[in-house]
């Protein structure tokens, strides 16, 4: 992987590039002065203790949260002022840390609406059919997160696990092209986390992922590199072997920050 | 589920039937406004229901309709079908403009907007002559009439009433299942979640409204013609009010809460008032019995009911059959 990376031309864009990022919260800055390239169909980790920024820092990506300072570029293009709708249409999805689902509308319901999502005529007032493609998309997300049999069944009756699922699928519906995953494996029974880990790695891998995890076996499983972020800055960034052995990130884990 | 289609079923014959064998006190003067009061508070049942979005602003959006038509059709001398599609182009379209204003605000706040919407066309309806007709508003309105025959006799209006009603109640209900109704259910219970996926909130929150005054303005045009007069007391506060009291009384999460709710109402303020010269009163503790004892109004107890007898009425069946449920 990292001689693939020497060799690719300069001059193609990165997926997701943030230059000089920086969130303020009156005076408390939640994310400080961050730099961070991914390259298509990277899969790179953050981790960082509590209150590192993480979740900021994924919110200002989709737009949820404008960020203070800094620009960031999508595949080359300029997205600090899209709100997030726009944004999500250019190939953005994410997942969130509580799942967030619509609980009062039915599994099949929840990823109809992700699939229209990013496509024209979402306001449509007209029914879909048995056969329209996205029904035929619908069932097929399902069975790929493991969801086929609760098709029916209202979001909000899931499990949490399951609900973690059906999120994954909503985020998958769109066919993003790069992925933002905010502690999927949190919650998750050691055999769910099994089951996302190989979804994750299953992933087309032109696909590009950014996840938030705290279990280090997922995060060192599924991506290739690692940034640790620390008090909203980022203090490291390598291969998962690198970052273990980083004395930097053992004092902060280790809470020797002082 | 054929047991409510047949239940369903009842209900259409029985509303169909009604003149045959209904008084004609009851089919001209209580169905027939619950019928028109229904198709408003129905506006307000798929902003509310589906969407979260507890307007005020329903009945204004009705009164401008039956300002559009009267103004066309008695100021201008336009004919009916001018006036109708007027109307309706005045309702949707100043719901349009309110929904620009209150979209960006939620729950309470959105509530308060709409109310200040309504008292500012109120005022505007008020103090205006030369369109609005002042204090006196528009008097002399005639419903279109077709093959000699008004529309606004009493059998034949019925009928307009309950086949407008039974057209928007189906459409509210189709609306649900669609690309539209789901993302409004969707941003209901989380608008941050939608937009990542996506929609643009806001201008689904003001398509929605849109919608909303358009079948506010349906039912707007039938209260006009029959009144045969608009004038600023058809849209004042107290009016603006009944509109949710209707739909809180009906289940405001039900589209077939807005015409329960309307016929109860049209009832109460009937009746009490020839035993009671406070029928506001009864209205009122009507609403708050409504509120604190079923918040799912009387659609939620006549669910519960339905489901309590369908549950007694299988069990009585069940050893008699072979088939599972």
């Amino acid at each position: 992987m990292v001689a693939v990376e020497a060799h690719r031309p300069q001059t193609a864009a990165h997926a997701l590039e943030l230059q000089g990022v920086s969130r303020r919260f009156g005076g408390l800055v939640a994310v400080r002065d961050v730099w961070l390239a991914l390259e298509p169909g990277e899969r790179r980790a953050i981790i960082g203790p509590n209150g590192a920024g993480k979740t900021t820092l994924f919110n200002v990506i989709t737009g949820e949260l404008r960020p203070t300072t800094g620009t960031i570029r999508f595949f080359g293009h300029d997205v600090t002022r899209l709100p997030p709708h726009q944004r999500i249409r250019l190939g953005l999805a994410r997942t969130y840390q509580t799942p967030l689902v619509f609980p009062r509308l039915s599994v099949a319901d929840n990823l109809y609406l992700a699939i229209r999502g990013v496509q024209p005529w979402r306001l449509s007032l007209r029914r879909p059919r048995a056969e329209d493609p996205e029904r035929v998309e619908v069932e097929r997300l399902a069975e790929r997160v493991g969801l086929r049999h609760a098709l029916h069944a209202l979001a909000g009756a899931l499990s949490h696990g399951e609900q973690r699922q059906l999120e994954l699928g909503m985020a998958l519906a769109s066919r993003p092209k790069l992925l933002l995953l905010d502690e999927p494996a949190a919650g998750l029974s050691p055999g769910e986390r099994e089951q996302l880990t190989t979804l994750l790695l299953a992933l087309e891998p032109e696909m590009t992922v950014l996840l938030i995890e705290h279990d280090m076996d997922v995060a060192f499983q599924v991506a290739q590199r690692v940034t640790v972020l620390h008090e909203g800055r980022v203090i490291a960034e390598g291969t998962p072997d690198e970052i273990a052995m980083n004395s930097t990130v053992q004092q902060v884990y280790l809470g020797g920050t002082q | 589920m054929r047991k409510t289609r047949l239940l369903a079923a009842l209900l259409l014959f029985l509303l169909l039937t009604f003149p045959l064998w209904g008084s004609a006190y009851f089919v001209g003067r209580i169905f027939t406004p619950a019928l028109f009061f229904g198709i408003i508070a129905l506006s307000l049942s798929l902003l509310a229901g589906y969407g979260g979005m507890v307007s005020l602003a329903q009945m204004t959006l009705a009164g401008l309709a039956g300002y559009g038509y009267g103004y066309l059709t008695i100021t201008l001398g336009q004919p009916w079908w001018i006036g109708i599609l007027a109307g309706l182009a005045v309702a949707t379209l100043a719901a349009l403009v309110f929904g620009l204003i209150a979209v960006r605000s939620t729950g309470i706040y959105f509530l308060m907007i709409t109310v200040a919407l309504g008292m500012v066309v109120y005022a505007l309806a008020n103090q205006n002559r030369s369109i609005f007709g002042g204090h006196t508003g528009i008097l002399g309105i005639r419903a279109p009439e077709l093959f000699g025959h008004s529309l606004v006799e009493r059998t034949i209006f019925y009928y307009l009433c309950l086949a407008i009603g039974l057209t928007t109640y189906g459409f509210v209900r189709y609306l649900a299942g669609t690309p539209f109704g789901l993302a409004l259910q969707a941003l209901r219970d989380d608008p941050r979640r939608l937009s990542t996926l996506g929609y643009n909130v806001a201008l689904h929150r003001v398509a929605a409204f849109t919608l909303s005054g358009f079948l506010a303005g349906i039912g707007g045009l039938l209260l006009v013609w029959y009144n045969g007069a608009i004038s600023p007391t058809t849209i004042d506060l107290t009016r603006l009010i009944n509109i949710l009291v209707i739909a809180v009384i009906g289940g405001l999460a039900y589209a077939e809460g807005a015409f329960l709710g309307a016929l109860v109402f049209v009832l109460v303020t009937n009746f009490a008032s020839s035993f009671t010269q406070r029928f506001n009163t009864v209205i009122g503790l009507t609403f708050l019995a409504i509120v604190l004892f079923s918040p799912e109004g009387l659609s939620g107890i006549a669910l519960r009911l339905w489901s309590l007898l369908r549950r007694t009425l299988l069990a009585r069946l069940a050893p008699s059959r072979h088939t599972g449920l």
